[in-house]
């Protein structure tokens, strides 16, 4: 892997690769786009860095917070990412050299690019899930044993929290309350680590994948995104029923497909947390989380997230191999289905 | 009691008179480059054909004025804009990647500190002192303003109190309230708002002009109403205020008039026009409605516009090595072959095989030049665009419904594949001008509540009654409304049983 720098188109494509990777949830990257395009004017291009050799550079992960929906309502201001990656660097006593992506699915693989154009400090290729995960614990930097906290958690006004949790839960526990008593979302610096541990822990080239399968969505070429990520074709049809409630704060449900093509008289269960997370061919499990299972439109390929999934579309199901270290066993601990209250193992795609 | 329906089309404009249902007249002129035009010539030539005019107690317009000014920039009004939202919000200012043909027509945009959260309260207190420094800036310059506000559809309060202060510093000027306009997301509600606000005019004046020529044609007590993007009607005043609701109407039109023609509620609607062949679903009556969001003229909005499958293939469409999707358009009985022109279009097509006569056309100059082969192939080659755009459309595997309308419908096969029948109404060529008379009243109204802070029922019923508070001003008959759709869609990552609610209601026609 090698340096490389990204224009609009770049930023165009990652948010469409973003969608697919973010396996129907991690929210609209609309708002962050058009803040990011803004902010590129006369700026030309962000800098994107190999993460994976280095020592002691210090790492800082940026992201946003709390509901997708109040972020398109209660646009951000535009520097709070920012402002909070500064308290972290004052709290922490170090100057930030890198930004990583917690996540590289939905809104969250556009957030520290926001955050590069503001300050000119690089992003790192990479992130600490390779797809989107809905807890701040949920990631390979914590599975590793690198704390998550301390967690700067900032608001439009300027209300500024900082979250010493005693683990990854905790963390997660106490940002999600102050977030909420923000107005629903919020702005976070978290994860500080050396450059060394990252290249040990992250998911490294996740930020050029999802540019690369943008590019391939957007050309309409499912076999060579097949050929990238190598995905499974796991089911084609129609949407026969979408059912949804909320519980806990995550919209919860199911849809189920009816098939066509190679799946005619067939059907498809898929549950989903936010995220899909469980497909069901018949009563055969055929892919699970951490495992990702993406909607795309049959016509358009492009990404269906689960809120906008509606009775009568024609969806295409992809089923695709989370990363290696998203399958060890530590890291099962916190993304298998039983993570998400399913009573379900973890079944690789391709082992049923 | 007559009904005049006037239906606004890509190449024609209809007009038809109705008395309880029964076609009186009918009358189909070409649309002019300002439809205004087209719409004087249909309704006056119609009007010669109705005995007493003093019986026509509405008349229903469906049109594409909202959607040309923004299209063409023209007529516009000068306008302002006011964001109520710092320090939030600032990442995306007001007019973002707009065009430069409608931001010439902004005076001036402001942002000041104020807004809602989600749960109601503010996000920070009104700043009314830039409010005040702004409306000085803007008085007597401008013919309306748009004024937003982050979470207004939870809590109007800062936009109502941002109005009185305009009209406290003298503002005259129109105002849009953007929790009126209603939706989530700031930026699509907030483009909505403007555009409302930059399309007022055009309406201002269409509705005048109308009731004019209504006046000096004698329908001294016909009241006015303007078709909706949803499939409902409102009021030419309601739509002088709300312009923006209406940029869809024709296109629902069509699928209303489906279904008030036939009785059938479910099916797939085929308009098929001059220039294209528009396939829509009829769901319970209504419009099926697109989860997208919806761009006009390259501005995303909020609005929920009828999922319609626009295919390039209608009456006029020209025929060379490939079909379409260029048209002759309003031209076709001058240059299509059976007219005794030049071009071969889908009709000619249609006519040589079916052995169908559209209008005064000759099918012996088609077969002279084409032979029957020949445009047999053609014609199949349209049967599986038709079958295609069908399919995609469909919302289950079995065999649906095709209602066939509009002008060219009488080109369709009498089989399509996936169409367990394909019903061809009487009067089909009007059916969108028909489906304007029968039409209701309607409005729709969408919010965030959180079931835990409010309970679901009085959720439910305070929006119910905001429905129907807007569709009595849209023209409705208080005593016939009725709820036609909640929806309840949660919001993930909020606590306490969040959800967006959506309620439409209809009504008769107060007339």
């Amino acid at each position: 892997m090698e340096n490389f720098s990204i224009g609009v188109r770049e930023v165009e494509l990652l948010a469409l690769g973003a969608a697919f990777l973010g396996t129907g949830g991690g929210g609209d990257p609309l708002v962050g786009k058009l803040m990011l395009r803004r902010y590129m004017e006369g700026k030309g291009s962000i800098e994107i860095v190999d993460g994976s050799s280095g020592k002691d550079e210090f790492v800082l992960g940026s992201a946003m917070m709390g509901a997708p929906i109040v972020m398109i309502e209660k646009v951000p201001g535009g520097g709070e990412a920012v402002k909070a990656l500064k308290v972290y660097s004052q709290i922490a006593g170090r100057k930030v050299d890198f930004i990583t992506p917690l996540e590289i699915g939905g809104i969250n693989s556009i957030i520290p690019l926001i955050v590069s154009i503001q300050t000119g400090i690089p992003v790192l290729d990479g992130d600490g899930m390779g797809r989107a995960f809905p807890e701040l614990q949920m990631t390979t930097f914590y599975a590793d044993g690198i704390p998550v906290s301390p967690v700067v958690v900032f608001d439009e006004r300027g209300n500024v929290s900082v979250v010493q949790g005693v683990d990854g839960y905790w963390s997660e526990k106490i940002a999600r309350v102050i977030t909420v008593r923000y107005g629903g979302s919020a702005y976070i610096a978290l994860h500080g680590m050396e450059l060394s541990e990252y290249s040990r822990s992250a998911v490294l080239g996740s930020l050029s994948t999802a540019i690369q399968v943008g590019e391939r969505l957007a050309s309409k070429n499912i076999d060579s995104l097949r050929d990238l990520l190598h995905c499974v074709h796991l089911f084609k049809g129609k949407v026969i029923e979408v059912y949804r409630r909320v519980e806990r704060g995550f919209s919860k449900g199911y849809v189920v497909l009816e098939g066509a093509d190679q799946w005619k008289g067939k059907t498809m269960r898929v549950d989903f947390q936010n995220e899909f997370l469980i497909a069901k061919e018949g009563d055969k499990i055929v892919a699970t989380v951490p495992d990702l299972i993406s909607f795309v439109d049959a016509y358009t390929l492009t990404p269906v997230t689960t809120d906008r999934v509606r009775y009568g579309q024609r969806l295409v199901v992809l089923g695709t191999p989370s990363h290696p270290k998203l399958r060890s066993t530590e890291m099962l601990k916190y993304v298998s289905p039983r993570a998400f209250g399913y009573d379900v193992n973890f079944t690789p795609l391709g082992a049923s | 009691m007559i009904k005049v329906g006037v239906d606004v089309g890509s190449t024609h404009t209809d007009a038809v008179a109705l008395a309880e249902g029964e076609l009186l007249a009918s009358v189909k002129v070409r649309t002019t480059p300002d439809p205004t035009a087209g719409i004087q010539e249909a309704i006056g030539k119609l009007s010669s054909r109705i005995g007493n005019r003093d019986e026509v107690g509405a008349l229903m317009l469906g049109t594409t004025h909202g959607l040309n000014a923004i299209l063409q920039a023209k007529g516009l009004a000068r306008t302002a804009i006011l964001r109520i939202g710092l320090p939030a919000g600032e990442g995306i200012p007001p007019l973002t990647e707009w065009p430069a043909r409608l931001t010439d027509h902004v005076i001036s945009a402001k942002m000041v500190r104020g807004g809602h959260e989600y749960t109601g309260e503010e996000i920070v207190p009104l700043d009314e002192g830039a409010i005040v420094k702004f409306a000085d800036d803007i008085v007597g310059k401008v013919d309306g303003v748009a004024i937003t506000s982050i979470f207004s559809t939870v809590n109007p309060a800062h936009e109502l109190r941002a109005a009185q202060i305009l009209n406290e510093r003298g503002v005259r000027a129109h105002l849009t309230l953007s929790h009126m306009v209603g939706g989530l997301g700031l930026i699509e509600r907030e483009n909505s708002t403007i555009l409302n606000e930059m399309v007022s005019p055009v309406f201002k004046r269409l509705v005048s002009r109308l009731k004019e020529l209504m006046r000096s044609l004698g329908m001294n007590h016909a009241k006015l109403f303007i078709a909706q993007n949803d499939g409902t009607l409102a009021s030419g005043e309601f739509t002088m205020e709300y312009p923006i609701f209406t940029v869809a109407g024709p296109v629902s039109n069509s699928i209303r008039g489906a279904h008030l023609l036939t009785g059938i509620d479910n099916a797939v609607v085929m308009d098929v026009g001059g220039t294209t062949t528009n396939v829509g679903v009829l769901h319970n009556g209504y419009p099926r409605e697109s989860s997208a969001p919806v761009e006009i003229g390259g501005i995303r909005t909020n609005f929920r516009m009828p999922d319609i499958h626009a295919l390039a293939l209608g009456g006029g469409t020209i025929i060379n090595e490939s079909i379409g999707p260029e048209s002759v358009g309003y031209e076709l009985t001058s240059k299509g072959v059976g007219w005794g022109g030049t071009v071969l279009t889908a009709s000619d097509v249609a006519m040589g095989v079916k052995g169908i006569k559209i209008g005064d056309a000759d099918i012996s100059k088609i077969l002279l030049r084409y032979p029957s082969s020949y445009l047999r192939g053609i014609y199949d080659r349209m049967i599986s665009m038709w079958e295609e755009a069908l399919d995609l459309m469909k919302i289950s595997r079995e065999d649906v419904q095709v209602i066939a309308v509009g002008g060219g419908s009488i080109m369709l096969p009498p089989e399509l594949r996936g169409a367990s029948k394909i019903v061809r109404p009487d009067n089909a060529q009007f059916a969108n001008a028909i489906g304007a008379t029968l039409t209701k009243v309607g409005a729709t109204v969408e919010k965030t509540f959180s079931y835990s802070a409010t309970s679901r029922e009085l959720a439910i019923n305070s929006t119910v009654n905001e429905a129907k508070e807007m569709a009595v001003k849209a023209g409705g008959d208080p005593s016939t409304l009725d709820i036609r759709e909640i929806e309840e869609v949660p919001i993930p990552y909020l606590p306490g049983d969040s959800v967006k609610l959506t309620v439409k209601v209809v009504g008769n026609l107060r007339i």
